[in-house]
């Protein structure tokens, strides 16, 4: 079947996976559709419930992403944010999305992690190749559609920033920032509810020296705080890029609207701006319930193997990135 | 008559490509919210084509693209 490009207007894709040795991209149909939940993948759900868009998938290799780059290329990113998971990403994310309608904000794409580490689907691919893949699909997930579209932002997974040397090579111009928090709080968050990279195994970038039954013999503790600080860890080797910043929770929201607005080279109307306001009073991951800072009700929670865990582990590569974001010599 | 179940398959996967094809056709369909007057649309425009399948066909479709989103992961 022959593929036309227009035809794929108002369509994204959702998922890629392997078939007869070769990779391939599912599409759904978005419509009009904006990605304001506080995930890409939560709209996603919401967009394949409708009749139409839970039959009518396209199909297509990969390289036909290639084709779309060079025939409709899509926005330039405007900035990435990698973060260490519970720490207000998606406060920030949420909040650059209700600035305008104009500013597509793709956050934690599950089809931008398979690409990131698409080893795992095929095993030996080059970087070249995923690099190439990267800068297709990040395209394709940001077209310019109505010819208004503004910033486009992108939430990494927390565990993507083990990839930043890649997602950099792709993208070199980019700027992006690093959010981190108190290790403490950042594991209490996680133990209420652990995220994807806490589950052992789920990740094998977190831990690629380790096998299973290794990281099966940490407590839950180590393995959470020896997880966060190899985020961290990764961060740092960046440190002394001028294209990065490092972006502590307790800044927020303040960040958004001076360090990391200014760091994207983006800025805002007064009525965007008051927009962003509005946004960031409500709790980014459940928009119901209003948000505020949780640092003391967190750290009340810890025990002491937490305390003990994140102290040995993280709190060294926690004060690096203090250090640096506050311009002291380390 | 009743038509053997991997015809039926077939058809609907001829319809499931007019329909990919024809931009009328999707936004006739994309107008449909409901999944109840979804389903017997679908039929009936296979019918305009002369290619009959049932709604078994149309869920277990469903179904496949559902399990594929949810294994996304894997």
């Amino acid at each position: 079947m022959d593929l036309d490009v227009a035809d794929f207007y108002k369509w994204t894709p959702i998922r890629v996976y392997t078939q007869d040795d070769g990779l391939f991209v599912d599409w759904c149909f978005l419509g009009d559709e904006r990605f304001t939940d506080p995930f890409h993948d939560d709209t996603i759900d919401i967009v394949l419930r409708k009749p139409f868009n839970s039959l009518f998938w396209r199909r297509t290799p990969i390289n036909f992403l290639g084709e779309l780059y060079e025939k409709r290329r899509g926005l330039d990113p405007s900035g990435f944010i990698f973060h260490v998971s519970r720490c207000g990403s998606t406060l920030v994310s949420q909040m650059l999305a209700a600035a305008s309608p104009h500013n597509i904000v793709i956050s934690e794409a599950s089809i931008i992690d398979k690409i990131t580490r698409a080893e795992t689907l095929l095993p030996g691919v080059a970087d070249e190749q995923k690099i190439v893949w990267l800068r297709w699909l990040l395209s394709a997930l940001a077209p310019n559609r109505t010819a208004r579209e503004k910033h486009f932002f992108v939430k990494f997974d927390s565990w993507s920033v083990l990839n930043l040397q890649l997602i950099k090579k792709a993208f070199p111009a980019v700027p992006w920032i690093f959010m981190y928090r108190n290790p403490v709080e950042v594991i209490v968050s996680n133990l209420r509810q652990p995220g994807m990279q806490m589950i052992p195994g789920a990740i094998a970038v977190v831990f690629p020296q380790m096998d299973f039954i290794q990281i099966l013999q940490m407590s839950t503790e180590e393995r959470f705080a020896r997880t966060i600080a190899a985020f961290c860890a990764a961060a740092l080797e960046h440190a002394a890029d001028p294209n990065g910043i490092f972006v502590n929770y307790k800044q927020l929201p303040g960040a958004v609207f001076d360090e990391i607005t200014r760091h994207f080279r983006v800025s805002f109307s007064d009525d965007e701006i008051e927009k962003m306001r509005g946004s960031s009073k409500f709790h980014a991951k459940t928009p119901r319930a209003e948000f505020k800072s949780d640092s003391r009700e967190k750290r009340s929670e810890a025990s002491e193997a937490v305390i003990d865990a994140a102290a040995q582990f993280v709190d060294p590569l926690y004060s690096r990135l203090e250090n640096h974001r506050l311009g002291h010599a380390e | 008559m009743t038509l053997p179940k991997n015809m039926c398959r077939e058809n609907f996967e001829k319809l499931r490509q007019i329909v990919l094809e024809n931009a009328s056709l999707q936004s006739e369909l994309q107008k449909v919210s409901e999944i109840n007057e979804f389903i017997p649309r679908v039929i009936e425009i296979g019918e305009r084509y002369d290619l009959h399948f049932g709604e078994k066909e149309i869920t277990e479709a469903m179904r496949e693209n559902r399990r594929a989103w949810i294994e996304r992961w894997i």
